[in-house]
């Protein structure tokens, strides 16, 4: 065929293909703009179903030459041009058209086969990922509570992977399905009996407590009934008290130190005057007796305290905090995340004694905290800030860290978990995000190296993040894996 | 084609981005190109850029006392008709409907109450189905169902599978086939599976197929997506703390 007499018929198949196109397209924006203005929403069926089967190219398509343009109708609408585009993000394969009928169902053979099948591929990590983090200098051993597969790993305080080596090996483990642990996130040492406090965050509402030997899948010594989404962990030697944060309840629960099973709190602080909002870490002021709690920000508004606890509904327990299932619809609210100071027996509807928030703190998901009394020292794990923030402990509102920990020597990256063993003046983090706890010196500022690092996995070994992995979605356009955490 | 110990492409996270530890939800929009994520704290819905990276604030927030929201851990979108679907939790047996580009306090646009507490929520744009997990059983209404409607249909799982919990789903818009999390006992045994029934199913119907187990590989099934190109099947489990690919082409 002449170029010429081709281009011609290749306009005038354009020109028809376009006609088509305008009339198909004028009707589907007539159709999707009636649907606009009926705000009931009811759906136009445009013919059995919405999404119809398309031909797919034939894999050798002719050479076709000449200029195209793409073209783009003015009266098409973005309703109807998304939703093409959701046809194309469906990325199916051609088939004959949405079933009208269920599919017969397979074979037994068929369904065994499925069954059965293992992954083509698995994402997850095969070493520990570090979160919360207690010290035992009396022992010298550090206890970390790690998130990856919900275990307590015991090292020698002392330990120092060196820069060559694979990793460090624990002392011992305590795991598995005996144990009540589950997305363990913190954990506590008591100096006296060197037990060990394990806090469970999400779906086990138990804290177990293991004697300093335990080892193993082993049942623990005894375990504590605690509201729903514990997450931070402090005891008070002195009053032998054990106090919790709660992110769900936005409160701090206080039970005797060797409280078990079903044992009521002593006290509980919740309600609108404290100002807590999604509290995690919490820490003890020994010398000045204030309790810090760090808040991420986000809460919501329920009953008061004083008209009654009711727990959540999973465990109705009237002593317990108000319970979410309580909670006011449509009453949530945002804050910037906040340190708030409380006397250390504070109960009730206690406002603070002062608020440390604001731009100048830098606090990014401000996870873990510590005290150093006798330095008068707040230390803050800034999990997403990859930072460690210092602060004094009489700091109030939009105060400047007196010192920050941060830059590629420190190693400090997503800290969730933080202790100071006062014995030896040095400072502990947990990083989840490098699977390594990292040692400084109290005083250290700015980037630096640690003095000494426990790591878990190969240096630069990298962390897929997973944490109590919930759903999973497929980014269809640029082919990603999306997962909630 | 993550596998292994891979580091994530990207990753939304910090202050800005207002999300807390644990969120239970999320779901990409392909025709928005945005990802939607439920706040149970804030009562809130977060709708994000698709291609959102780091420290980053939501594009929308749906909050407010006209929402309605309480304690929302779950949220499906209907990419087609543009909308949010919120189930409730514990007493709150309610699926809410919103606009997925609203901005603000808005109220749900359409209510649906349910008779048993809401799991995860299904959408069948295609067919215009809603199909509501929870309990034993996949409740399917019609997309536009509001008030105290009668499901077209009511797939309960039969018992010789144990004391089972079906959660998080994904429809295949294509056939019609619902693939679910399906939980048994507790956290530690492999007895958990992904089930595959279709929307045309009702009574008590065992599924297609089973996926990952039962007595195979999942033990604390949560999320499922369902890649159409490859005829795979993506699943997290808490207790493996992983994310595992089928690939399932009998399924699809």
């Amino acid at each position: 065929m002449h170029c010429c007499s081709f281009s011609r018929l290749l306009h005038d198949r354009k020109l028809t293909l376009l006609a088509a196109l305008v009339l198909l397209l004028g009707i589907a924006s007539l159709v999707l703009l009636r649907e606009g203005r009926d705000q009931a929403a009811r759906t136009i069926p445009i013919g059995e179903d919405r999404i119809v089967s398309w031909e797919q190219l034939p894999d050798q398509l002719p050479e076709m030459n000449g200029e195209m343009c793409q073209w783009m109708p003015a009266s098409a609408s973005p309703a109807s041009l998304a939703s093409l585009t959701f046809a194309a993000a469906l990325q199916q394969t051609p088939t004959v058209g949405p079933r009208a009928v269920a599919p017969p169902h397979p074979s037994a053979q068929a369904r065994e086969s499925v069954a059965s099948r293992k992954p083509v591929r698995e994402v997850t990590d095969p070493y520990y990922g570090f979160a919360g983090i207690a010290v035992d200098p009396i022992r010298d051993e550090v206890i970390i509570a790690e998130e990856n597969v919900s275990n307590l790993v015991i090292y020698d305080r002392l330990t120092n992977t060196p820069p060559t080596a694979r990793l460090s090996e624990p002392k011992r483990v305590i795991g598995g399905d005996e144990s009540f642990l589950e997305y363990a996130c913190s954990v506590y040492v008591d100096p006296a009996t060197g037990d060990i406090f394990g806090v469970n965050n999400d779906t086990m509402n138990w804290l177990p407590v293991f004697g300093r030997d335990a080892r193993g899948n082993v049942v623990p010594d005894r375990k504590l009934r605690t509201p729903h989404t514990t997450f931070g962990i402090v005891a008070d030697e002195e009053q032998q008290e054990l106090l919790l944060t709660i992110q769900d309840d936005h409160a701090v629960i206080v039970f005797k130190k060797d409280a078990k099973d079903q044992d009521s709190p002593v006290r509980i602080l919740q309600g609108e005057a404290t100002l807590m909002a999604d509290p995690h870490g919490i820490a003890l002021d020994t010398k000045r007796n204030e309790i810090f709690v760090a808040n991420w920000g986000t809460n919501n508004e329920r009953p008061p305290l004083s008209e009654g606890g009711g727990g959540d509904a999973r465990h109705e327990r009237k002593d317990f905090p108000v319970g979410r299932n309580r909670a006011f619809s449509g009453s949530g609210r945002i804050a910037p995340p906040s340190i708030t100071v409380y006397a250390k027996n504070a109960q009730g509807d206690t406002a603070p004694l002062r608020v440390i928030q604001g731009p100048k703190t830098q606090m990014d998901w401000p996870t873990s905290l510590t005290v150093h009394p006798e330095r008068g020292e707040i230390f803050v794990a800034n999990d997403t800030g990859d930072s460690v923030i210092v602060f004094a402990v009489t700091a109030n509102g939009d105060a400047a860290p007196i010192r920050v920990i941060k830059g590629p020597k420190t190693m400090v990256d997503n800290p969730t978990g933080i202790t100071i063993d006062l014995e030896n003046n040095e400072l502990w983090v947990a990083n989840f995000g490098s699977h390594a706890a990292t040692v400084f010196p109290v005083d250290a500022s700015g980037d630096v190296a640690p003095k000494r690092v426990i790591r878990s996995a190969p240096t630069g070994t990298p962390s897929p993040m997973l944490s109590n992995a919930h759903t999973v979605d497929l980014d269809t356009k640029r082919d990603e894996i999306l997962v909630a955490n | 084609m993550a596998n292994g110990a891979a580091q994530p492409t990207r990753e939304i996270a910090g202050q800005n981005t207002l999300f807390t530890r644990t969120m239970h939800d999320m779901a990409y929009n392909p025709v928005a190109d945005e990802i939607v994520v439920p706040q149970f704290f804030a009562f809130a819905l977060l709708t994000f850029r698709g291609d959102a990276n780091g420290n980053v604030a939501p594009l929308r927030t749906i909050m407010g006392p006209s929402t309605q929201l309480n304690n929302p851990h779950a949220v499906s979108i209907d990419p087609i008709h543009n909308e949010y679907f919120v189930p409730g939790r514990e007493e709150d047996w309610r699926v809410l409907v919103y606009p997925a580009k609203a901005n603000g306090d808005i109220a749900p646009i359409r209510i649906l109450e349910v008779d048993a507490e809401p799991g995860r929520v299904g959408i069948d744009p295609v067919r215009n189905l809603v199909v509501v997990s929870g309990g034993n059983r996949l409740r399917i209404y019609d997309r536009m169902a509001t008030g105290k409607a009668t499901p077209r249909g009511v797939i309960t799982i039969p018992p010789s599978f144990g004391d089972t919990g079906t959660g998080l789903m994904r429809i295949n818009p294509d056939n019609g086939m619902i693939y679910v999390g399906v939980g048994v006992g507790g956290r530690h045994e492999a007895a958990d599976f992904v089930g595959v029934w279709s929307v045309y199913d009702n009574g008590v119907v065992p599924p297609r197929f089973t996926i990952g187990g039962p007595g195979t590989i999942l033990k604390d099934v949560r999320g499922v997506a369902i890649d159409l190109k490859n005829k795979s099947v993506i699943v997290t489990d808490k207790t493996l703390n992983a994310i595992l690919t089928f690939n399932v082409p009998e399924a699809f």
